[in-house]
């Protein structure tokens, strides 16, 4: 099973090229960016949490912000992991002219789409990974923010909103 | 059949254009050895990869009467002093990726001639010394199944010895159908090995015909080539004692 993933794997890369080391930084970058988005995101909601407990027991009817704005740059980590991964693709664009002129060979190739598979294949799939986890998070901190808030404290229009939020006037970078 | 008609190539910079290729037309049958000459910058190596469509070109090249694409790129194979195998990878793993790209791989002849080059099967290429590299940069060429092998320069930094057992095992093993088109400058090494010479210069051709032609006009390709490039044997000492008279 392991060996098949690495043939697999290998078919998505230059014939010969190593890449555990960029697959283990990435993979670095996918943890770090997992535990920066806890963090941002479990810290902003106990500290929403903590002021919504304080306020309840008041007569003032207390909303609790969007969860775009509790998830505020939560997720960046995976994007900017998957722009790093993007940039392999000029690296492994270079391979072709490295030690020798492999991509002559590459370019007479007859399966159409060999070059760009061998080339862009892994960056590709490692950027799609990074965007994957950033959405499974997305949906996953949603679920806890809907357990978490009582739903008379929820603001409505939370998709928009993140979507204002990101695409909108508002940014968090 | 290769057939190449009006083929021009324009090399672009910054500075300006230059003609790398001009109207070239050539007809390259089945089963020959044509050796193509010419002075560096001729363009030997530019008509080379424009056959394997590496460049882009006005006029027209084709094989067996249709166009170079993806369904009859196999029948061309490339070996160039440039190489272009995958210098991390060993021969074992470069005969597997032949095998799984190209269908007519001759498994039989690489390990033939792997034997009788002594080549290291297990060790990866980019570590074999210059003339291995170019050992295994034709044998690739020759065992890719192709019917065309283009050969760049194949043995530039082999030795003698070398170069001579290459054109015996090339004639050996050559079947009738495989066509070897061998740009070099070793005129007189292979003179006995090809069928035909094409001369290059400045980008046209300006020389084409076969060994047995040059025979019957009792000419040997040397003769031929500087005939056709129209050589002056006296133009050395010419320069020489032009030289020496300055320094007086």
């Amino acid at each position: 099973m392991k060996r098949n993933f690495r043939e697999w794997r290998q078919q998505l890369l230059p014939p010969g090229y190593d890449a555990s080391v960029e697959v283990g930084w990435l993979a670095l970058g996918g943890v770090i960016a997992f535990i920066y988005s806890l963090c941002v995101f479990a810290g902003e909601l106990g500290k929403q949490l903590r002021w919504l407990d304080r306020v309840e027991k008041q007569p003032v009817p207390w909303m609790m912000p969007y969860y775009g704005e509790i998830l505020g740059t939560a997720l960046w980590g995976f994007v900017i992991l998957a722009i790093l991964a993007l940039l392999l693709i000029p690296v492994h664009g270079a391979y072709w002219y490295q030690g020798s002129r492999s991509i002559y060979l590459m370019r007479r190739l007859p399966q159409r789409g060999e070059l760009l598979r061998r080339t862009a294949g892994l960056p590709l799939l490692l950027a799609a990974a990074a965007l994957a986890a950033a959405l499974l998070l997305l949906l996953l901190y949603y679920a806890i923010y809907c357990g978490c808030v009582p739903a008379e404290r929820q603001p409505d229009g939370q998709w928009a909103e993140l979507l204002r939020i990101w695409f909108g006037k508002e940014r968090y970078f | 059949m290769i057939e190449i008609k009006n083929l021009t190539k324009y090399y672009y910079s910054a500075t300006g254009g230059k003609r790398a290729l001009g109207d070239v037309s050539l007809q390259l049958p089945r089963g020959e050895i044509v050796g193509l000459f010419g002075e560096n910058g001729a363009g030997k190596t530019t008509l080379l990869k424009c056959i394997l469509g590496l460049l882009n070109y006005k006029g027209s090249v084709t094989l067996d009467g249709q166009p170079v694409n993806r369904k009859n790129i196999h029948l061309l194979s490339f070996a160039t002093c440039e190489h272009s195998f995958f210098p991390t990878m060993t021969a074992k793993e470069h005969a597997n990726f032949y095998e799984m790209h190209f269908p007519a791989f001759r498994r039989k002849r690489f390990e033939a001639l792997m034997d009788f080059f002594e080549l290291p099967a297990g060790r990866a290429v980019g570590q074999l010394s210059t003339g291995q590299k170019n050992q295994f940069e034709v044998i690739l060429a020759l065992c890719q199944g192709a019917d065309y092998i283009l050969m760049d320069e194949p043995f530039a930094g082999n030795d003698v010895f070398n170069r001579e057992d290459f054109y015996k095992v090339l004639l050996g093993i050559l079947e009738e159908n495989e066509t070897v088109i061998l740009s070099t400058h070793l005129l007189e090494e292979v003179e006995n090995f090809i069928g035909r010479a094409v001369l290059l210069h400045k980008g046209c051709i300006v020389g084409d015909c076969t060994m047995e032609q040059l025979e019957e006009q009792g000419k040997d390709l040397m003769t031929f080539v500087k005939e056709t490039y129209q050589y002056r044997a006296d133009r050395v000492i010419r320069a020489l004692g032009e030289l020496g008279g300055k320094d007086r």
